[in-house]
């Protein structure tokens, strides 16, 4: 019986072995998928941890509140700031529309003494023991921004924020020098820094902390969706077979059947873990080479193998219900590939289950790729 | 639509050593008896005895009993001649010296020696036909099942292939040959019985 299985998993391999084509649509697709993937998503996982964002600052004022924006903005390493002066605010906002900065700021002319004058009316009208307060009419001082219109809102928010902050720590120090003006007090005594400091720290387990990347997310997703592509391969397999008789003369053969299954299931396991060994590899040690972070594997090599070969077990699994039922080789790919995406949408290889609708994650688990 | 015609063999009996013909035209049910003879299909009603044994209890035995040679080439064509013939052997249970001897002993009298390294589907037509029957004889069975083994090949590889199937019978095979051909038939076959629209 051990002879009849080896010579079944010799048969299957040579079949896979002169299939070069197929070999190539095995090992070399899926680790340009991987690539691809990864390469095509650094920018907006950049996005999370290391984005450059080009920002454009016409500083019209030329005074303390746009030239403290202009430095505070340059100091932050996430922006890359230019700043301009004395340009149109149309051709300023070509600028943006055409897609050469994400964001722009304009602080015009005389910004900071009219926010001063709004600052000391406000401060004369807090102080002032008269009823008649509306003789004090404070003018509203104004910062335009403009967007990429494809800007992500998170990058909106956080430029909006910034530019908020900026202008309240001008604006109280305005304020308290106008107070100081009315009632002597000794400036030096008042603490400007923030009393409430921000820590901020990334939650792990045990201190296994791994920063999300595009290598990070990306080869171990579309690791486990290539490994899939061999239910097009195993599928099509059973089909030619009976296509073209050799299966029927199996069927004629002195061997119980399951043997013919199980040689299936190790030659396309061992294709699985091969895939898998070879994508975590590239992971690891290629990407770096083109300038990527290296895949942290966390030392948990066997709980790695063993998702490697749950995976694959699935994929073939699959392949064999798909080989199965399918009557021909067209059928056979063209339901296999798109069940697979689809497969991948549910299982969360393209969205994170935790972003998905409740419904779609009550769903999840029938993916063979969840 | 699918309509399924009846197959009706009230009885059908083959002796030992003998060149079975059965006849009949395109659809008569000729495969359809090879698929019940060879286990591949059940009966509704009846039971195939080989050797007397019944295909239903002891499949595997008579499988190791007959050799079938398909309508349709039913070999690997993207591998070479001696891989496909030492694959079927080694699952016939051909111990692998006698199955070195019996494969270059067949390719001999097949006439295709020289193409043992050549990729099935590289082969002509006639020289597939040839080599499907080694794979069906490999394990020198006692019955030998035909389904029209000479469909679609040149006049030469027929006769080729009818005169060494008829001198495999004359050492000791038994065989069951369907064919469309009554000539052929009458020429080769000691008995013979005709098959149409399912009886």
């Amino acid at each position: 019986m051990i002879r009849k299985l080896f010579t079944l998993i010799y048969k299957d391999t040579l079949v896979i072995l002169n299939d070069k084509a197929g070999l190539g649509y095995l090992f070399a697709m899926p680790v340009l998928l991987v690539f691809i993937m990864v390469v095509i998503q650094d920018s907006s996982f950049k996005s999370v941890s290391d984005f450059n964002i080009k920002i454009i600052v016409l500083n019209n004022d030329k005074d303390s509140l746009g030239n403290t924006i202009v430095n505070e903005l340059k100091k932050n390493r996430n922006f890359a700031v230019t700043e301009i002066f004395d340009v149109k605010n149309e051709k300023f906002e070509e600028y943006i529309a055409k897609g050469e900065y994400k964001i722009g700021i304009i602080v015009h002319d005389s910004t900071t003494y009219r926010m001063k004058r709004a600052v000391n009316m406000n401060t004369a009208r807090m102080l002032s023991t008269s009823k008649k307060n509306n003789l004090y009419e404070s003018n509203s001082v104004s910062i335009e921004i403009f967007f990429d219109p494809i800007t992500q809102a998170s990058y909106k928010l956080m430029v909006l924020s910034m530019l908020r902050e900026y202008s309240a720590k001008i604006e109280n120090r305005m304020m308290m020098n106008e107070i100081q003006k009315r009632i002597p007090f000794n400036t030096n005594s008042f603490d400007s820094n923030n009393i409430i400091s921000y820590k901020e720290r990334y939650a792990s387990v045990k201190g296994a902390l791994i920063i999300p990347n595009s290598v990070q997310h990306n080869v171990p997703a579309w690791t486990l969706f290539a490994m899939f592509f061999i239910v097009m391969s195993l599928a099509g397999n059973m089909i030619k077979e009976r296509e073209d008789g050799s299966f029927t003369r199996l069927s004629l053969m002195p061997f119980p059947m399951h043997l013919y299954l199980l040689s299936k299931v190790i030659i396309y396991l061992i294709v699985g873990l091969l895939q898998f060994l070879l994508m975590i590899f590239m992971g690891v040690y290629i990407l770096p080479l083109f300038g990527f972070p290296a895949l942290n594997i966390g030392g948990k090599h066997f709980s790695l193998l063993l998702t490697g070969f749950i995976s694959a077990l699935a994929a073939i699994g699959y392949a064999l219900m798909v080989g199965t039922f399918t009557k021909t080789y067209q059928q056979s790919s063209t339901f296999g590939s798109i069940s697979v995406v689809i497969f991948a949408a549910i299982g969360g290889i393209w969205v994170p289950v935790i972003a998905m609708p409740p419904f779609m994650q009550s769903i999840n688990a029938v993916s063979p790729l969840n | 639509m699918l309509i399924l015609l009846p197959l009706i063999i009230s009885r059908l009996r083959l002796k030992k050593v003998k060149f079975f013909g059965l006849l009949g035209p395109n659809g008569a049910g000729k495969t359809t008896t090879i698929k019940i003879l060879t286990g591949l299909l059940e009966p509704n009603l009846g039971e195939v005895l080989i050797s007397g044994m019944s295909i239903k209890n002891s499949l595997k035995k008579i499988k190791s009993l007959i050799g079938v040679v398909p309508q349709e080439i039913a070999l690997y064509p993207s591998l070479t001649t001696l891989d496909n013939l030492r694959i079927f052997g080694t699952l016939y249970s051909i111990p692998p010296r006698e199955l070195k001897v019996r494969i270059l002993d067949l390719l001999q009298v097949y006439g295709l020696e020289n193409k043992s390294n050549q990729k099935v589907k590289n082969l002509s037509g006639g020289m597939k036909r040839r080599l499907n029957i080694i794979a069906g004889i490999l394990h020198s069975p006692q019955l030998l099942i035909l389904d029209e083994p000479t469909a679609g090949i040149d006049v030469q590889s027929k006769k080729f292939i009818l005169a060494n199937l008829k001198e495999l019978n004359r050492l000791g095979t038994t065989i069951l040959y369907t064919s469309h051909f009554m000539e052929e038939a009458e020429k080769f076959c000691t008995d013979i019985a005709i098959i149409d629209q399912g009886v």
